[in-house]
């Protein structure tokens, strides 16, 4: 009885004491894209395969780069989606925008299973740096099953650099940058032969 | 007393015979007359020396001809040397045409013989001289009768022919002269000629199979079993039962077409060992060749056939020739064997052009692709003959000569190449470490043993296990058990409500830990901060360039 109230009268006392951390959430995939994308009779199906992200991007906590290879969990900002969601939402709509020759699904989709190519995206570093730029970089691959078996391999890597502080304006330059993906994969569905 | 009177008797002369003479007169009239009867109508009276008497009776033993009575003897006596008896025989009358030097007597006795039986009857009729009459030659009365039977009888149809033979075997009077088993002739009389050291024999051939004796037909002997073994195997062969108990001799005619004039007198032929040699008789003309042979001659004999593609067309004739320069103590001395070729039996003619035909044809074979070789015609009696065929590969020796005689050339043997082979292996055999062998193998045998006993021992436990089991009620469980595993999965398989509740939960999960990990973060930085508040830890943001190069 007198543990229990030990320990209650402490649990009061830390209460009181401390001050509540104030978390902030950000979202990837808020900016506009042309999120309703129309099916295009005719047009090729790509399927985008799950997006592979390095092992310390899955955290929920936003990172940011510091010198040449610290990382710093930023305690207070995190990830209102896992990251991998919002990435796949943000280049579905982009690539759906830019490819207007092609149809981008998911793999879950169900017309996915009409797919005569295949889309896989790795990515190695997607986060804001303390120089003042925002990058990301990583491989992407085409595999075409018709005809015959091709597979085209393509790394990328682009920056940004921020125009404003704060981990807000970080995430939309992050958003930026998913654009410019999507259109570079676009450009190269584009130029490869049905 | 009284008076008598004497009274005389008147003589009278008898005026005429007595009619009791008519009895006795007509007696001695019928007497005379039997006499003169039988004077009249008696036949000749002849002579015959007998070697014995055996049987013969006085006024008993009869002389027939053709079954039929046609005299009695009348007298036996001893001849003056002793070497015989002479009978004398009343012959019937009419029968001096008979009676000539062609005429044959002899004495039929029972006989029981390999080759006949006959004169049986005289068991119970008793001996008698039986007579081949002959109205041929001069007449006579005194004869020499023969020591048995005449084989043939006089003046059947057929021929004559006289047979000699040089070799070991003999034929004796009676012994059957066959004819595709069956028997056509007999062997009459048997002489030997000391000079020329050969035996004669007289047959005679019965009708119609004279008309089979040709001058191209070959005699040979078929007497009992014949037994060869030869390259070709082993032959055995009878001409008929008879000739399986006796001598026999038979004949035949060449297969290849010519067959000769038919005979019509006696002819002298001679008889062969066998068929074999019959046959090759008839072919005079052979081509003459020698081989060199490398390795061994054993197995191959004189006579052995020689072979080309699978036909016989000569025979070895010398094994081993010797000449002038002899190298027989030379490292390489290769034996020759001299082999002889027959046109006649490759359907050329049997002639000497057929012969120097076939030398230049195996000159310029020789010279191609042309050997010989020794081959094994019969594995049980391990004989070889000669080979002769075409084989590509063969290195060109050129013509070569042995002594005169042109060479063929010869390749070894496939006997030879079959034991060098069977040497190396044995070899390779021999060379194999059997001790280390067979020591491994025990050792492996040893564990194999022990795994099996393990096995054994296992499964037997299993067996037991398996034994208490019910396997009736396992399996119900095992079958309720799926079900219930099949509705359990069925609960959480996709698209069910459990697993969507399931997902969710996880996910509600998921958000809660993301939620609480900063408070996370903290504790592990500074666990007192759960209850006293501290420094504030250096916060990095993302700040735009312009800021750093400020600061």
């Amino acid at each position: 009885m007198i543990r229990f109230a030990s320990f209650f009268f402490i649990l009061v006392l830390g209460a009181c004491a401390s001050q509540p951390a104030a978390i902030h959430y950000y979202l990837l995939n808020s900016t506009t894209a042309d999120a309703t994308s129309t099916w295009r009779p005719q047009a090729q199906v790509v399927r985008l395969q799950q997006l592979v992200l390095a092992e310390y991007l899955t955290q929920s906590n936003l990172p940011i780069r510091i010198g040449e290879n610290q990382i710093y969990y930023s305690p207070q900002d995190v990830w209102a989606q896992p990251l991998e969601e919002s990435m796949t939402d943000a280049l579905l709509a982009d690539l759906n925008h830019f490819a207007r020759e092609h149809n981008v699904v998911s793999a879950a989709a169900p017309d996915a299973a009409v797919a005569t190519a295949e889309l896989r995206i790795r990515v190695d570093h997607f986060h804001p740096t303390d120089s003042g730029t925002v990058e990301i970089n990583g491989t992407f691959w085409l595999v075409n099953n018709t005809p015959t078996l091709r597979v085209e391999r393509t790394p990328f890597s682009f920056s940004v650099e921020m125009e404003k502080d704060g981990y807000a304006h970080s995430v939309s330059k992050q958003r930026e940058l998913l654009e410019t993906l999507a259109k570079t994969i676009a450009d190269r569905l584009q130029a490869k032969p049905s | 007393m009284a008076e008598t009177q004497v009274t005389t008797a008147t003589l009278q002369p008898v005026k005429r015979v007595s009619k009791i003479w008519f009895l006795p007169i007509l007696t001695l009239c019928i007497g005379v007359w039997m006499v003169y009867f039988q004077w009249a109508n008696q036949g000749p009276l002849i002579q015959i020396e007998l070697q014995s008497a055996t049987g013969i009776e006085v006024d008993k033993t009869k002389i027939k001809a053709r079954n039929l009575d046609i005299g009695v003897i009348k007298s036996i006596e001893l001849k003056p040397d002793l070497s015989g008896v002479i009978v004398t025989a009343r012959m019937n009358a009419n029968t001096e045409q008979l009676l000539t030097e062609n005429t044959q007597f002899w004495l039929v006795q029972p006989q029981v013989s390999l080759t006949r039986i006959e004169g049986l009857n005289t068991l119970l009729s008793g001996t008698y001289i039986a007579m081949e009459p002959s109205e041929e030659g001069e007449a006579q009365a005194e004869f020499v009768a023969l020591e048995r039977p005449p084989v043939t009888p006089a003046g059947a149809p057929g021929i004559h022919v006289t047979l000699s033979s040089g070799g070991d075997f003999a034929f004796k009077e009676g012994d059957p002269i066959v004819y595709r088993g069956m028997k056509v002739g007999d062997i009459e009389n048997v002489y030997f000629n000391l000079k020329e050291r050969k035996v004669y024999y007289n047959a005679f051939i019965e009708a119609p199979y004279n008309n089979l004796i040709t001058t191209k037909t070959v005699f040979w002997s078929a007497s009992g079993i014949e037994l060869d073994l030869n390259a070709g195997g082993v032959n055995i062969r009878t001409a008929s039962l008879e000739t399986l108990l006796t001598n026999g001799v038979t004949f035949g005619l060449p297969s290849n077409g010519d067959k000769g004039e038919a005979i019509t007198s006696r002819t002298y032929f001679e008889i062969h060992p066998d068929e074999e040699t019959a046959t090759k008789e008839r072919f005079s003309h052979f081509a003459e060749f020698v081989i060199l042979i490398e390795d061994t001659v054993r197995g191959l004999r004189k006579g052995a056939p020689v072979e080309y593609r699978g036909m016989e067309i000569g025979e070895v004739g010398q094994i081993g020739l010797a000449n002038a320069n002899n190298e027989f103590m030379s490292d390489d001395y290769k034996i020759p064997v001299l082999i002889r070729l027959y046109p006649g039996k490759v359907g050329l003619a049997d002639t000497p052009s057929s012969v120097q035909e076939m030398k230049l044809r195996v000159r310029e074979w020789s010279q191609q692709d042309f050997h010989a070789t020794l081959k094994m015609g019969s594995l049980l009696t391990g004989g070889l003959y000669v080979d002769l065929l075409h084989s590509e590969g063969m290195p060109n020796q050129g013509l070569q000569t042995f002594d005169n005689y042109d060479v063929i050339p010869t390749a070894t043997g496939e006997f030879t190449q079959i034991t060098q082979k069977i040497s190396a292996l044995l070899d390779a055999l021999n060379s194999i470490n059997y001790q280390g062998l067979s020591a491994g193998m025990v050792d492996a045998v040893d564990s194999l043993n022990m795994a099996a006993a393990s096995i054994t021992a296992t499964s037997d436990s299993a067996n037991l296990v398996l034994e208490g089991l019910d396997s009736q009620a396992i399996n119900d469980e095992l079958v309720n058990t799926l079900k219930s595993a099949e509705n359990m999965l069925k609960a959480y398989s996709e698209g069910s409500e459990t697993q969507y509740e399931l997902v969710q939960t996880i996910k509600e999960f998921q958000r809660t830990l993301k939620a609480v990990q900063p408070i996370m973060i903290e504790l592990n930085k500074a666990p007192n901060r759960f209850i006293f508040s501290g420094e504030q830890d250096v916060i990095h943001q993302p700040r735009r360039r312009s800021n750093h190069e400020d600061k």
